[in-house]
């Protein structure tokens, strides 16, 4: 029986794994105080999540095996209406293939991990279940994220793990940096999240649909919805795709901290240091980059050059930031920015496949890392590696996974790393082969970029572990973690190892799991060329990747890496040469880095002023025109008060008072009636007898 | 009363004529009943109140007659007639005692002093 | 014949009446009175009511008017007189007062169809009749012995309103 052909069975499994952590949470936000164990209810939900996603990946990777495999819940009937406007009717469904699985599965293992590690890590904490109910939430958040079949929902999602980062970034909210930086990484966010939201308005508007699967059959078949009624009428369709196009990689831009939306990241390293591993480093900046794989058939030509173009300034800039950090979460969160520019870099140029993977590598090995600087802070109660050192001998099990992890992300052959990075260079190589001038940039980036990973990497390497400590008193004091925190390190590291699938330092594509199984979309530009009937130039560029680029490629590869370890090993290790020495010749190029290139600065004085400036113009017009409306109104309130004032006692009581007056009047005549006088009386009789009977007459006449 | 005598004033009633019209006693009943009317109204004396009274019932008195006369009734009228005037004198009574009992308590038999009923 | 005696005591009733209203002395009045009330009786015997006619002097004349000529008596201190303005006031009001009632008696009469019913050929004596009508149990028994009770409380009623109070003032 193959569990992939029963409809109900896939989605019933795929809304476990994305709900039962929200599960979790809501009960840890309510009962958590109460519960013995919070934390085992909340790594229990993730965990059998991760459970149900290896049997998924078991299944769908191992067993079956198709590149082509696709699965949407749309058409097995099993989505729900969401919007019935007749405009826009959304369903909300599920969505799978190869990509989906291996993301979840990562996504859950590397959370489980993270979950058990913040047992140790988070112990005695006086909000401990509420971390573990904000580290459900997301984990919630991100898992949907991951399995939607329509960008708007997806845009939900993003926008759900947005709050889900603020949540844990501020976590602990009675010091002053973690709300700030929460609050920073949330704004910044934002400003990527409009543009993705106007990117996403200008994709409904040239296809009529959001959903993946429509997207992609109109993407494939060219097939445009009319001019009428868009925005912009007069830009032609390949102007508004690559417009949105571009938009819709702004969000990713926020998401994944590419320039220039970077300056959350580092700041967001206030919050715990699971928190690091989980969010910053594994899953949630890797939306943005599964999210432009996902809609990489949705960008034109030009769109995919400014997506390579960033990538490759972010993964230079942030290499750069690292080479000079003394915190060593700082380290690690400029290397994530770096990497993901990397990742970045590869989709823009087409390697789509390298990117990717090198995602999922990468979150392992990082996460990996996070964990391994959470347990050397956990040891010696510093985040500055200035006061750290010889650590190896008191820290064996971290210090091994640590090394391990560092040779993955350097991209060392044989490790997961090497792999998927060896990749990136050898498609941005036969991206600047196959078009030259500028389109080398990525190449050259990527390459010094290697070369600085690996140097800043095994300076954090050196500076902590190695030496002779510079701190004794921390030494004395340091000691191994508990095994619920060495435990995750191994098994991430493991994967770090063996991530490959292979150890073969030169392997054919084919070769790779990944690259077998997860097979290119087809490009926008590919698309166009296929329609047009040029299609050569796609299999010019592929056929240059496989044969030009890719020995080059890891030649370049071992080569940086190889610097980079002589010269880190003379800076730090065996101290030939003088750290301070160089960075003093690198004077004012070393000070402009170390400041981040000032860029926070620019960004909170010409950004946040000019929006504050706004603000304070808007709340001018409110007191003035709003308040003065309001204001006025309760004037002429007052002045029908006293109107009404007048009315009253001129009208009404005249009115009262001429009563009076009539009353008085017709009694005082009618008093005159009343004579006492008995014939007066009689008269009075008479004439009404007289009056009645001359009635009565006329009546019987 | 011997019949014999009453007899030369008692005749049958002509079918003409003023005594044999119901009209004239009409008439005079009509008269009678305006100057009784006129006496109560017209008069201080209270004395002329109870005068006029009387004339007014005498007015009654005669329709009755007349009409009974006139109208085939038999006896009835002139029955009623000697019911009114026993009524009449009872009441004539009691007016008096009444006069005297103004006179008593108003010190005048003056209708216009008698206005204690005035607001 | 019937003629005369109805025009004489006609004019008996209504000059006596008239000076009745209008003449100053209330003696004279009394007496003025007493003459329109004979010619009442007249009248009566005119219409061939003779018993009738007798038991009106007997009580109206004899009865009444000595009751009035008492009351003249014990209440006279000052003379009275017309109020003219009254007089201008009602005149108009008496004035049609009697051109409605005439209208109406008159209208009545040619109802009736009255001015030639002749009831009987010859007069007949009304006493007998009159003296069976008042005790036959299906005539006026009842109003008769009713009457008698009347006068009784009349009496006792008419003594006890002109008694002189006893308490004190």
């Amino acid at each position: 029986m193959s569990m992939l052909s029963d409809p109900a069975l896939i989605t019933m499994l795929l809304l476990a794994i994305v709900l039962m952590p929200l599960l979790a949470a809501v009960l840890l936000v309510f009962f958590g105080r109460r519960m013995a164990r919070p934390d085992w209810l909340a790594t229990a939900s993730i965990g059998l999540g991760a459970v149900i996603a290896l049997t998924l990946f078991w299944q769908v990777i191992v067993r079956q095996g198709d590149p082509e495999w696709r699965w949407a819940s749309v058409e097995h009937g099993l989505s729900a209406a969401w919007l019935a406007i007749p405009l826009m009717p959304l369903h909300v469904g599920l969505y799978l293939d190869n990509l989906s699985v291996i993301m979840l599965t990562m996504v859950t293992v590397v959370a489980t991990c993270i979950f058990a590690f913040s047992q140790g890590y988070m112990h005695g904490d006086k909000n401990y279940s509420r971390f573990f109910a904000y580290l459900s939430y997301f984990c919630f958040a991100m898992l949907g994220l991951v399995v939607v079949d329509n960008l708007l929902v997806l845009f939900m999602f993003w926008e759900l793990v947005g709050v889900g980062s603020y949540l844990l970034i501020g976590f602990f909210h009675d010091q002053p940096e973690p709300p700030r930086a929460s609050l920073k990484a949330f704004m910044v966010n934002r400003v990527g999240d409009v543009l993705f939201l106007l990117g996403i308005i200008a994709a409904w508007q040239l296809f009529g649909t959001l959903n993946y699967h429509e997207l992609f059959e109109r993407l494939a078949a060219g097939q445009f919805a009319p001019q009428a009624g868009r925005a912009f009428p007069w830009m032609s369709d390949h102007g508004l795709l690559t417009l949105s196009g571009v938009l819709i990689f702004c969000g990713a831009v926020s998401k994944s901290a590419q320039f220039p939306l970077h300056t959350w990241l580092p700041d967001a390293m206030a919050g715990p240091t699971p928190v690091s591993a989980l969010i910053h480093a594994a899953t949630m900046v890797a939306a943005g980059v599964f999210m432009v794989g996902r809609m990489y058939p949705y960008f034109t030509p030009e769109a995919l050059a400014v997506i390579a173009a960033v990538g490759a300034l972010t993964a230079l800039l942030g290499a750069t930031m690292g080479l000079v950090m003394w915190d060593i979460k700082k380290v690690l969160a400029y290397s994530t920015m770096s990497q993901l520019g990397f990742m970045m870099l590869a989709l823009g140029v087409g390697g789509w496949v390298a990117g990717l993977f090198h995602l999922i590598t990468h979150a392992f090995f990082k996460a990996c890392l996070f964990l391994g600087s959470g347990s050397v802070i956990h040891a010696v109660h510093s985040q500055d590696i200035r006061e750290m050192g010889g650590l190896r001998r008191k820290l064996p099990v971290t210090y091994t996974t640590f090394v391990i992890a560092t040779l993955a992300l350097a991209g060392v052959p044989c490790f997961a790393g090497y792999y998927s990075k060896d990749q990136i260079v050898a498609n941005a190589l036969a991206w600047g082969l196959t078009r030259g001038a500028a389109h080398w940039i990525p190449f050259v980036f990527a390459a010094t970029g290697a070369f600085m990973t690996t140097f800043y990497m095994l300076r954090l390497v050196f500076l902590t572990f190695h030496g002779e400590p510079r701190d004794h008193h921390r030494y004395e004091h340091a000691h191994e973690s508990p095994p619920v925190m060495t435990v995750p390190l191994m098994i991430l590291a493991t994967v770090a190892l063996l991530g490959g699938g292979t150890l073969n330092p030169l392997p054919h594509t084919e070769d790779l799991w990944f690259n077998r199984l997860v097979p290119t979309p087809e490009s926008a530009a590919a698309v166009g060329l296929r329609l047009e009937g040029h299609s050569e130039e796609m299999e010019h560029f592929e056929h240059v990747l496989h044969t030009q680029a890719h020995y080059p490629a890891v030649a370049v590869s071992v080569v940086a890496i190889l610097l980079g370890w002589v010269l880190a090993r003379a800076m730090y290790l065996r101290r030939t040469l003088d750290p301070a020495a160089v960075s003093a010749r690198f004077g004012p190029l070393h000070g402009l880095i170390a400041n981040r290139y000032f860029l926070d600065e620019i960004q909170s004085c010409y950004v946040v002023g000019g929006v504050m400036k706004l603000n304070r113009a808007l709340a001018a017009f409110d007191k003035g025109v709003i308040d003065g409306l309001v204001n006025l109104t309760a004037l002429v309130a007052r002045a029908l008060v006293v109107v009404s004032r007048l009315f009253d006692s001129f009208v009404i009581d005249g009115l009262v008072n001429f009563w009076r007056g009539f009353v008085r009047g017709l009694s005082g005549v009618l008093r005159l009636l009343q004579t006492g006088n008995a014939r007066d009386y009689l008269t009075w009789t008479l004439l009404c007898v007289l009056i009645l009977a001359f009635y009565l007459a006329r009546g019987l006449t | 009363m011997p019949d014999v005598e009453l007899g030369v004033l008692v005749q049958p009633a002509a079918a003409t004529g003023l005594a044999g019209s119901l009209t004239s006693y009409l008439f005079v009943s009509a008269l009678l009943f305006l100057c009784g009317l006129a006496a109560i109204l017209t008069r201080r004396n209270v004395l002329y109140v109870l005068m006029g009274v009387e004339l007014i019932l005498n007015a009654a008195n005669l329709n009755f007659v007349a009409f009974g006369r006139f109208g085939g009734y038999g006896l009835d009228g002139q029955l009623t007639a000697i019911f009114v005037i026993l009524l009449a004198a009872a009441e004539a009574a009691i007016a008096l005692a009444i006069v005297l009992r103004i006179f008593n308590d108003f010190g005048s038999i003056d209708v216009t002093r008698t206005d204690s009923l005035r607001d | 014949m019937l003629d005369f005696m109805f025009v004489t005591f006609a004019a008996l009733t209504v000059f006596g009446a008239l000076t009745m209203v209008f003449h100053r002395s209330i003696v004279h009045s009394v007496f003025a009175l007493v003459a329109a009330l004979f010619g009442v009786a007249g009248l009566y015997w005119t219409l061939g009511a003779d018993f009738l006619g007798a038991t009106q002097i007997l009580l109206y004349v004899g009865g009444v008017t000595v009751l009035l000529l008492f009351a003249v008596m014990l209440t006279t201190r000052e003379t009275t007189r017309v109020s003219l303005a009254r007089n201008a006031l009602m005149a108009p009001i008496v004035g049609w007062l009697g051109v409605t009632l005439w209208q109406a008696y008159t209208g009545v009469a040619v109802v009736l169809g009255a001015g030639g019913v002749t009831p009987s050929a010859e007069p007949e004596p009304t006493t007998n009749a009159i003296g069976t009508a008042l005790l036959e149990r299906d005539a006026y028994l009842l109003p008769f012995e009713a009457v008698s009770v009347l006068l009784l409380v009349v009496l006792v009623g008419a003594v006890v309103v002109a008694r002189r109070r006893q308490e004190p003032a």
